[in-house]
């Protein structure tokens, strides 16, 4: 179930015929939600939504368009990143997935909220957390880091995939492991 | 008909950070305007004040002596044309092209007439009913254009369209967006204004060219006046690849700029402005264009006072041209020549051009004439 959130700058309602027009052209939807600068959509399509259905909405309208598309399995709510929005100034058309949306969050002021809303139960695992930071902070090579932990390489990996699993984020990818070092380095 | 004014035009966002500063200019009816400069010169925000995505901070913008700064986009009869293409991945290239037609209510037969006839010009025909994954780059650039050419506008805007295409094909379709602008500015009376980075765009395809750095206007001319009558260093170096040689010395009171050991023979006409404009002995820049450095025995005789002993640091071959990078008083220099054989480590005789060579003050950055 996704959920994608189409933010204008003026309101939404003189575009939201065209808006609602292309997007049921594409996959089948539901309104959850209408603002004077938004709506909040929800599908049960399970295939990868093309971006460029926004920016070529975007084209079409004439109009700046902020676009957010959640996971098939969100990872955060509707509520979690509506907040982010708001703290994100809206320039020019963007769509955001989880990855570019938390990219530009972690530009803004941190708080245990985010942490916890990011890292899940990883939050309050001391010792995986100490694992990843050393991790990243070895340049993220498995055999330095593991020397420096006293573990085996493959428990090492081990716990990186558990960090994966329980957070979705990819310490041996370099965007994912920015944000994660800028949420837990201190 | 579309004459557009941009007057006294700022943007400031509301962070403080101004990003143009006092643009001004006028563009004429069917013109091709270039609007060139370095990522973050204020180039696409100025663009996209013009298209209405974009609040003015102050000034004022009209088209046809209508004032714009109030009316939303849909309104202003602009079309744009974005560098990500923004085409609907699900719609063949018929109803990308068509379906703002049917926002605006148009019958279906008038649809497919207007629909055909911007196929055609664009020789999108073969293509009109695959879908964008199955075109390429510039296929897919072509239906981007054609969704902005079926709405008719008085002003294409077009924002670096040709920075996702490949060498090769950028430069295809460079040729083709320039008779494509001569047959709709025939066609639809419309003016276009083109952004990029890249300054042989700006000088293959613009009638006028605006070169902007930090947010302000450098100048503003024709690709030939912007080439050889540069109103700055910033223009000079940034107009033309490889970019100009400059060489920083002194003009001595016989004539001669001066820089380390060497020397170069100021042609008279030069020697008069720069006396009168009181730079004899004082710092300055000399510039001069790669091709306007030569090897040719036979040219190098005809410049007996401006010849230099140079070893060449790297040779590159461009094919039938070859570019000499070389040292002079520790900056580095470079020749464009035909091709030719020459090693690495080289020693030759070189011959400035004097009579087409620049001076710049070295504080302000301005030409000196």
């Amino acid at each position: 179930m996704v959920f994608i959130i189409i933010e204008t700058k003026d309101p939404i309602q003189s575009y939201k015929n065209v808006i609602l027009d292309i997007i049921s052209k594409s996959f089948s939807m539901i309104i959850l939600e209408e603002t004077t600068n938004m709506l909040i959509i929800q599908s049960d399509y399970t295939g990868v939504i093309d971006k460029d259905i926004f920016l070529g909405l975007a084209s079409e309208l004439y109009a700046d368009l902020r676009v957010y598309i959640s996971a098939n399995e969100p990872l955060y709510s509707i509520e979690v990143v509506e907040k982010w929005l708001k703290m994100i100034p809206f320039t020019k058309t963007v769509v955001y997935d989880d990855q570019s949306i938390l990219l530009k969050r972690v530009d803004y002021p941190m708080n245990n909220e985010l942490k916890k809303i990011v890292l899940k139960t990883v939050y309050e695992d001391n010792e995986l957390l100490y694992t990843v930071k050393t991790y990243l902070e070895a340049n993220q090579n498995t055999s330095q880091a593991s020397r420096m932990l006293y573990l085996h390489r493959n428990t090492l990996i081990q716990r990186l995939d558990k960090f994966y699993r329980r957070t979705r984020l990819d310490c041996r990818s370099f965007v994912d492991a920015y944000i994660i070092y800028t949420l837990i380095k201190n | 008909m579309a004459k557009l004014k941009l007057d006294k035009i700022n943007k400031i966002y509301p962070n403080g950070v101004q990003a143009v500063f006092d643009f001004n200019l006028e563009i004429n009816d069917k013109e091709f305007i270039v609007l060139v400069g370095p990522s973050g010169c204020g180039k696409s925000t100025t663009l996209r004040m013009v298209a209405g995505l974009e609040e003015i901070t102050s000034g004022d913008f009209y088209i046809d002596g209508l004032r714009m700064n109030d009316k939303a986009p849909r309104a202003r009869d602009v079309a744009m044309v974005f560098q990500s293409y923004a085409l609907y991945p699900h719609m063949t290239v018929y109803e990308n092209i068509g379906y703002g037609l049917k926002l605006r209510g148009m019958e279906p037969e008038e649809i497919e007439e207007k629909v055909k006839e911007v196929a055609d010009i664009l020789e999108l025909t073969p293509y009109l009913y695959r879908k964008p994954k199955s075109l390429s780059g510039g296929q897919r650039q072509r239906v981007a254009l054609g969704r902005a050419i079926v709405r008719e506008a008085k002003v294409f805007l077009l924002d670096e369209p040709l920075s996702n295409l490949d060498a090769k094909l950028r430069v295809q379709m460079r040729t083709e967006l320039i008779k494509l602008h001569e047959k709709i500015a025939e066609a639809f009376n419309t003016s276009t204004i083109y952004v990029t980075h890249d300054q042989i765009e700006a000088m293959t395809m613009g009638d006028r060219i605006v070169v902007m750095r930090d947010g302000y206007i450098q100048q503003v001319a024709s690709p030939k006046e912007i080439y050889n009558e540069p109103v700055n260093m910033f223009v000079a170096g940034f107009m033309g690849t490889p970019p100009m040689n400059f060489i920083k010395g002194k003009i001595d009171n016989k004539g001669w700029f001066c820089f380390g050991p060497s020397k170069l023979q100021v042609p008279l006409g030069k020697i008069e402005v720069l006396k009168q404009k009181g730079y004899i002995d004082k710092p300055i820049y000399l510039g001069i264009r790669p091709e306007d450095i030569h090897v040719d025995p036979v040219v190098c005789e005809t410049y007996p006072n401006s010849r230099l002993e140079i070893k060449v640091d790297l040779v590159e071959l461009l094919g039938s041209e070859t570019n000499l990078y070389f040292t002079l008083d520790n900056q580095t220099a470079v020749a464009s020549i035909p091709t030719q054989k020459v090693e690495r480590g080289e020693t030759m005789t070189v011959a400035f051009d004097m009579n087409q060579c620049h001076f710049f003050d070295p504080e302000t950055e301005l030409t000196i004439k």
